[in-house]
């Protein structure tokens, strides 16, 4: 019995049957037409692409007795010679076994010799990057200056291992992974010729699962045809690939949704009776979300962003495109994935998914408080390692491109567009006040949820920086290096550590602080005073301690309280923060 | 007949006996997937099935070739495994075979050349992968490589696409349960416990019954039951002089936690590890699901530092504090 595969049947033999290496195959035929044959060729490219079959059909082709239309004929005596392996004129080479320098030696030898019927001698070297250093050396002088009549082609899937010296010597061509709807018509043509019957569907996921390698996508069909006669449905290529069926998919992205970490646990055990890869469905979940991120995310998103799938695929996905949002999808993707790594290296994978299945099932309360506690966390740690910005911010204005002028803080010109009656009128009540900026009252503010409104000057302290950049880049650099540290209904203070008085310096400077306050009424509505302080200010300090010793005390306090402590226990979490409706002036909250 | 010889694969088995059937038979295979899930003992069948005299596509276990195969001694199926150092195949390993492929079988009619711990192929001191590359591409027609890597251990991408990639599964508890019973004679209740630690490998639940898990297992449910730091720490300290244990020990929290959880939130008896400590783990319900979460987490975390080589003491010291502090 000789059954041949696919993937060596339909071996290209012109250069019209390379798919996806236009590039190649035009500049091969055009260097053939105009008789501009180089002496090496290397080519280079992943797996399964046609670098062999390019480089046969370029021997025959050199060789051919009556090329037409530049491509090998076929039917010649030295066509059918190369293609059954038999010619005289053409040295296949496999290099990973003939790596040495004595093989390369013997080469040289050979070299000199005329071919035997054919124009020139080809010698096609295979997996070149296997040759040794030396062997590749042995080889310098030959290539650089071959015989006439010897041409040299190089293949290999890892052009970084072939010396400079040797790439240097050839002409080189990189062949591209085929795409998957190439791909698909390709084995539609193939499937057509071979009187197999072969959803388009199943097609797709095929060439999916072949990663750009026709070779591949060829013996998955062989497969496939092994595996359910000439009739192929969707369903058996799914079956031998072991791929996870888009129903459960479905299902997961269900169970996703309802947050039901019961059902997860419940779906788990169903795959794992099926025995489902685990490793191998995070990373097909992974992608589907994936997927569904880039329907939520591009906007008027149309198929040709996900080329790759087919039109099924497609239609399927966009279904889910209200049911997440990007953050939940982003959220669960990120601790599938970190799972994934971890089930690569354990020895329990399912105890792992377990973990992360009920993670990103957890309701979203149980996810905030653990999540504000990280954050928390995080905060500190940034504030307290993040270090005095290294360039001054002259400097960093000369890398934006602007003029580092001594007069930047100047209002030169107000800004024209947004500003409307409004701010101006808030400007000159602002320079009114200004006297009283010291003398602020001691009232104290309510600490709430704020409404849309009412959210503190701080919730909108990155915008303010950002817009106060947009028109004056000096001055939102200065304003980095502080924070807003008291605020109050109309008037906030700038806070500055001790090492950057410089900066309060500048910022007092002018009309900056204006110009400042110019851009929050535009952003908030409201008309503020503005003020710098050092944030060492004695005051402050003891306040500081103060606070800290009520919070411990009043930790103490409710941790003592008996219903408190058992909601504790009952929901658990940790000891965060202490909030009240009321608390004094000057204390911050978050 | 043969291939009821394999449990479980049956997906495997389908695809390989519909190859027989359809005469399509690739020139090489991968088998890959987890270890202890039947890969060798599929080869095996593969090349009975394939040499038997009666030819029906499955092997007839009485003929002689399946007997020679069976008891390893048929000329054309031929097992490669690595010789080299650390576990390289070597090149003239893979030269034998250039020798000898182009003659025809012996015996049978296909030559086999069954290649275990096929990740020896790309041990970066040999260069045997490259030198199989070109025989395995364009083989002759009555040659079958069937290439068998360790788990988790990848082929290069140029040897993998040259091969019909097949897949093994886990298996599932029960066809584990199964292995268990008909080929190592285990009773039902054994068999079940063993399996429900197996994570669908069966060398893993064979590991079960060995009197060191189950002393092992034994001292976790006892120390965890009602932890007191003082009889914690003089466990830290046994376990300090034996790095192995530890992890082992590490393992089985991890189980027995994790089985604390899953009853919590499913209620549902036939998910546990540990059915046989049903109480035990019953009676452990009052810890939160964040709580328990994050005692997994330090578990898994304690036992990656200790496979650092970190103090064993102190590590698990510190672990078993945290622990109690969460309680």
């Amino acid at each position: 019995m000789s059954y041949i595969v696919l993937a060596r049947r339909y071996r290209p033999q012109n250069f019209d049957e390379l798919i996806g290496q236009s590039h190649v195959a035009l500049t091969l035929k055009n260097a053939l037409a105009l008789n501009r044959i180089a002496h090496a060729y290397l080519f280079s490219g992943p797996r399964g692409v046609g670098k062999t079959s390019a480089a046969r059909i370029l021997a025959k082709s050199l060789n051919c007795e009556k090329r037409k239309d530049n491509s090998p004929c076929n039917t010649c005596v030295s066509c059918e010679e190369i293609t059954k392996g038999i010619s005289m004129d053409v040295v296949e080479i496999d290099g990973a076994s003939n790596r040495g320098i004595d093989e390369i030696r013997n080469l040289r030898e050979n070299v000199k010799f005329a071919p035997v019927s054919g124009k020139y001698r080809i010698y096609i070297i295979d997996e070149v990057h296997m040759l040794t250093k030396e062997a590749f050396n042995a080889l310098l002088k030959t290539l650089e200056e071959p015989p006439p009549h010897a041409i040299f082609i190089f293949a290999t899937t890892e052009p970084y291992k072939v010396p400079l010296t040797i790439i240097s010597r050839c002409q080189r061509f990189d062949f591209r992974r085929v795409s998957v709807n190439e791909m698909v018509k390709h084995l539609q043509y193939i499937a057509g010729k071979e009187n197999i019957d072969v959803e388009e569907d199943a097609l797709y996921l095929i060439a999916q699962a072949s990663e750009g390698s026709m070779r591949d996508s060829q013996s998955l069909l062989d497969q496939a045809v092994s595996y359910s006669g000439k009739k192929i449905a969707k369903k058996d290529v799914q079956d031998f690939l072991g791929l996870t069926e888009e129903k459960l998919l479905e299902e997961f992205c269900e169970i996703l949704n309802k947050r039901d970490p019961s059902g997860a646990l419940f779906f788990l055990n169903r795959l794992l009776e099926k025995g489902v890869d685990l490793s191998q469905f995070i990373k097909t979940v992974i992608d589907y979300l994936r997927h569904i991120l880039v329907v939520i995310v591009v906007p008027g998103f149309d198929a040709g962003v996900l080329s790759d799938l087919s039109p099924g695929q497609i239609n399927n996905i966009t279904k889910y495109r209200d049911i997440f949002t990007k953050d939940r999808l982003l959220d669960v993707m990120k601790i599938l994935n970190e799972t994934e790594l971890e089930i690569r290296r354990s020895s329990y994978p399912r105890i792992l998914m377990e973990m992360a299945l009920v993670k990103i099932t957890q309701d979203e309360e149980a996810k905030s408080i653990e999540h504000r506690a990280e954050s928390k966390g995080q905060k500190e740690v940034t504030s307290h390692t993040c270090p005095p910005r290294r360039e001054s911010p002259v400097t960093s204005n000369v890398g934006a491109g602007f003029k580092p002028a001594q007069n930047a803080g100047v209002v030169r010109e107000p800004p024209k567009k947004q500003e409307d009656e409004q701010s101006v009128k808030g400007k000159s009540r602002l320079m009114d006040s200004e006297s009283q900026v010291t003398n602020h009252e001691q009232r104290d503010t309510i600490v709430k949820p704020q409404s849309a409104e009412n959210r503190p000057f701080k919730f909108y302290w990155g915008e303010i920086v950002r817009r106060v950049k947009e028109k004056k880049v000096m001055l939102g650099n200065l304003l980095e290096h502080c924070e807003i540290v008291e605020e109050k209904d109309n008037e906030f203070s700038l806070g500055f550590s001790p090492n950057n008085k410089f900066y309060k310096e500048r910022i007092e400077e002018n009309s900056n602080l204006k110009f400042i306050s110019v851009v929050v009424s535009e952003l908030t509505g409201k008309n503020v005073q503005i003020k710098c302080i050092i944030k060492e200010d004695i005051v402050k300090e003891k306040k500081e301690v103060k606070k800290e010793m009520d919070f411990l005390s009043e930790r103490k306090k409710v941790l003592s309280d008996p219903v408190l402590k058992s909601s504790f226990d009952t929901f658990g979490g940790e000891f965060v923060e202490i909030k009240k409706p009321r608390i004094k002036k000057g204390e911050m909250d978050e | 007949m043969s291939w009821d010889n394999v449990i479980g694969q049956k997906r495997v088995i389908e695809i390989l006996k519909r190859t027989i059937e359809n005469g399509r038979i690739p020139q090489a295979y991968i088998f890959t997937g987890t270890d202890g899930t039947g890969k060798r003992l599929v080869a095996k069948e593969l090349a009975k099935a394939l040499n038997c005299e009666k030819n029906t596509g499955n092997a007839c276990n009485i003929c002689l070739s399946c007997n020679k195969i069976d008891r390893d001694i048929h000329p054309d199926v031929e097992v490669i495994s690595p010789a080299g150092q650390s576990g390289g195949i070597k090149i003239e390993q893979i030269h034998a075979i250039r020798e000898r492929i182009f003659l025809k079988p012996l015996e049978g009619k296909y030559k086999f050349y069954i290649i275990d711990h096929a990740e020896g192929l790309i041990k970066p001191q040999e260069a045997s992968g490259n030198a199989l590359l070109k025989l395995l591409e364009e083989p002759p027609n009555d040659t079958i490589f069937v290439l068998i890597p360790t788990e988790g251990q990848a082929l290069i991408p140029t040897i993998v696409s040259r091969c019909q990639k097949i897949k093994f599964d886990y298996l599932s508890i029960g066809e584990v349960e199964k292995v268990l019973r008909d080929k190592f004679f285990y009773n039902e209740e054994d068999a079940r416990l063993s399996a429900g630690f197996s994570f669908g490998r069966v060398d893993r639940a064979l590991s079960f019954k060995d009197e060191k898990t189950k002393i092992e297992r034994e001292e976790v449910f006892k120390n965890l039951k009602s932890p007191f730091l003082k009889n914690l720490l003089t466990w830290a300290r046994e376990l300090s002089s034996m790095r192995e244990k530890a992890i082992d020990v590490l393992d089985i929290m991890i189980l027995y936690m994790r089985d604390i959880l899953i009853y919590k939130i499913t209620n549902e008896k036939m998910f546990l590890i540990n059915a046989d400590y049903f109480k035990e783990i019953e009676a452990e319900q009052k810890d939160t699901v964040a709580g328990i979460l994050k005692k997994i987490k330090l578990i898994q975390k304690t036992k990656q530092l200790i496979e650092q080589n970190i103090n064993l003491q102190l590590a698990l010291e510190v672990m078993f504090m945290e622990i109690i502090e969460n309680e």
